[in-house]
């Protein structure tokens, strides 16, 4: 069984901060996408199980190559980093073709991809990798059983409210490991240290035999910027509020805002309350 | 269903007209889901939103509806405003298979060239647009903030990236523009001009061998027992549930709500709850459709985990306690004796009226 996993170093976004005076990310600090752990940890249990391999590879900047590293040092058997110039700020469909073409010239059984960055969450990657290689997908997997004498997996697909459906499907897929399958493995200290002096292979467009004008970009980055909340179309001033939170209303563009209600009643009054906040927000209905 | 050549021609209808010139390129279409045969209440979010944005871009709005017997769904738009409803039917469609749906869309798409197409970012369109994208070879929008036309008619697209902490306004270069939207972003207003929204069927053809891949069970998760980050209803206790004797009034509440309890660091160092219902920075993340914060201060290392709860419901005794400063909706007062309150009205509500 091998196991092709697509990995991601993105800035850890539980410290980024976007900072207004220079407009830049401030704090930017890389990590291997948690997700794409997750997906290492996976594959090398698929391994432990069934035999094979397991590849990682990632498309990215020279200082990318670091969560290869991590990823050998987990005890995956080879690291292939796509870095070139010419890489840099492509969109997601290109990003997709070239894994698509490194990945084509290997041997695989399986491809496993995040399904959500932590960094631009597109969720497409996966999807892209599928289409380029007219492979099946299966999306938000949180469990995978490989049958290696039939050539087929059958996995989970995370629904919502925790229900999950079954799905079979035969080899070589690719899945998109959801972030509820949490499932770290521990590496040896040997595992480790081999890890350390394994050779990682680099791979340029050229060699890669990507023509970079023939990618075609589907959407242009305009800016980055401050998170700004969705605009209320009808940004009507309620009379009822005092002058200072109309003015915080007309400051923020009329901006959805919590409306923040405040109530302090007896508690059946109150109870009342909250369960007719919970109808008017379609949490639960009269009917049942 | 009659098989030729290993095609399968879904629906038994043939008036299936070439688009009309006069919009074209400026329709917005959004995807219908629906369940029981009814249209999802959040799809009409989206109906409004397309109707929005048709507006401004001089076009009109197409309802895409695929299953069985799904015709009806289309009356329930008009008063959105959608234009029209693209229907695609057969008993093989009854319920959604992604290869069987993006097939069926993005031969849908191919014949007519729509400038948006619209789904929730749902379960269902979290894993259908990427595909459609990926077919189409169109740019992706997921979980976009807000779409803008300007005087041009050109889209510009704000969606948060790098965990909510920065947005990115992107320039779709191409058509169409698959977006999925959270639709609770969404208000759903009834259109001013309500439409006769006009029935079209749809011609398609399935491969079969596109279905590779097989539903072959489905687990129900019990909503009080599934884990925290997943649960679409969360209640969360914390130092104010005092001792552990009062979880049975929360355990019933959950009961009724089906909702899954999770909890402060103080509520599992208490061992009130299990680790691993632990919300917050050493705990889980939840993204819940609503958060019942019952006796919790809104510590930073708590607040940092809950920032996707859709809808949030205080219950605290201080009115100036930090997690006040998050809730849509503050109940000051005592946890104990509100959530007994709550439960028993609840039941009340959902008692068979005889
Ligand atoms: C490194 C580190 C990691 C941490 N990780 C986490 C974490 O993952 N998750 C987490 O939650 N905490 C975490 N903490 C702890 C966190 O800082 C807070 O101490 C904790 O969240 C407080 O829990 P609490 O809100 O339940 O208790 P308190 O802060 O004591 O608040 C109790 C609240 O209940 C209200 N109350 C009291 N009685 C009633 C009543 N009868 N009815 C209604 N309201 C009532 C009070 O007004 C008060 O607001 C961490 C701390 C550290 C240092
Ligand atoms: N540059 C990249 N190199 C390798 N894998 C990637 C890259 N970008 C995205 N992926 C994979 O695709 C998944 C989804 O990414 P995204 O489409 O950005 O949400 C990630 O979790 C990775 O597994």
């Amino acid at each position: 069984m091998r196991t092709v996993v697509c990995v991601k170093q993105v800035p850890d976004s539980t410290i980024v901060k976007f900072d207004v005076r220079t407009n830049t990310l401030e704090n930017v600090h890389y990590i291997m996408d948690p997700i794409d752990e997750i997906s290492i940890s996976e594959a090398i249990k698929i391994r432990e199980k069934n035999g094979g391999e397991v590849i990682s590879i990632t498309l990215g900047p020279p200082r990318a190559e670091k969560v290869l590293r991590s990823c050998l040092k987990m005890g995956v058997d080879q690291a292939i980093h796509l870095c070139d110039e010419a890489f840099d700020n492509i969109d997601a469909h290109s990003t997709s073709s070239i894994l698509a073409r490194q990945t084509a010239r290997l041997q695989y059984d399986l491809i496993l991809c995040g399904n959500q960055s932590m960094d631009e969450g597109n969720g497409f990657v996966g999807a892209g990798i599928a289409e380029y290689l007219n492979l099946p997908l299966v999306t938000a997997v949180t469990r995978i059983d490989v049958f290696t004498d039939t050539n087929t997996a059958v996995v989970h697909r995370r629904l919502k409210g925790g229900d999950r459906e079954i799905v079979e499907t035969p080899l070589p897929a690719v899945f998109t490991i959801d972030s509820v399958l949490t499932n770290p493995i521990y590496p040896q200290l040997r595992t480790i240290l081999t890890g350390l002096r394994k050779a990682i292979t680099r791979i340029d467009a050229q060699s890669l035999g990507v023509d970079v004008r023939c990618l075609e970009p589907t959407l242009a980055l305009l800016n980055i910027s401050q998170p700004k909340p969705r605009l209320k179309k009808t940004a009507t001033i309620d009379s009822s509020l005092s002058p200072a939170e109309r003015m915080k209303l007309i400051i923020s563009g009329g901006v959805q805002q919590k409306s923040s209600k405040a109530i302090e009643k007896l508690p059946s009054a109150a109870a009342a309350d909250i369960i007719q906040f919970l109808i008017d927000n379609g949490i639960i209905s009269k009917e049942r | 269903m009659a098989m030729a050549e290993g095609e399968r021609t879904v629906s038994q209808k043939t008036d299936y007209p070439r688009p009309q010139q006069k919009n074209d390129g400026m329709g917005v279409w959004f995807f219908v889901e629906h369940k029981d045969n009814k249209v999802d209440e959040d799809c009409l979010k989206l109906a409004a939103e397309g109707r929005n944005l048709a507006d401004k871009l001089g076009g009109e709005t197409t309802a895409v509806i695929i299953g069985n017997q799904v015709e009806c769904l289309a009356e329930h738009l008009g008063p959105y405003g959608t234009d029209r409803a693209l229907v695609v039917e057969g008993p093989h469609l009854e319920a959604y298979t992604s290869e069987g749906y993006v097939d069926v869309l993005a031969q849908l798409v191919g014949s007519e060239s729509p400038s948006i197409i619209l789904l929730g970012a749902t379960t269902v369109g979290n894993d259908l647009a990427p595909r459609l994208a990926a077919r189409l070879k169109a740019p992706l929008v997921a979980h976009y903030i807000e779409i803008e036309v300007d005087k041009e008619r050109k889209l510009t697209a704000r969606r948060a990236i790098h965990g909510g902490n920065a947005q990115a306004t992107v320039v779709p270069l191409k058509k169409p523009l698959i977006a999925t939207i959270d639709t609770q972003l969404l208000s759903g207003q009834k259109a001013k001009v309500p439409r006769n929204t006009h029935i079209v069927g749809a011609r398609v053809r399935i491969d079969p061998k596109t279905s590779a891949t097989k539903v072959i069970d489905y687990l129900r998760a019990d909503p009080c027992a599934v884990c925290v980050s997943e649960a679409e209803i969360v209640i969360g206790v914390g130092k104010g549930l005092g001792c552990v004797e009062n979880l049975d009034a929360v355990e019933e509440l959950a009961r009724v709500l089906g909702a899954s309890i999770g909890g402060s660091r103080r509520a599992t160092d208490e061992h009130w709850i299990t680790d691993e219902r632990r919300i917050g920075l050493t705990g889980k993340t939840i993204s819940p459709r609503l958060y019942l914060i019952c006796g919790i201060s809104g510590a930073f290392h708590h607040t940092l985990s809950i920032k996707d709860a859709k809808l949030k419901v205080v219950v605290n005794k201080d009115a100036h306690a930090p997690i006040a400063r998050m809730a849509d909706l503050l109940v000051v007062g005592d946890m104990q004796e509100i959530i007994p309150e709550l439960t028993k009205q609840l039941r009340e509500m959902h008692k068979p009226t005889a």
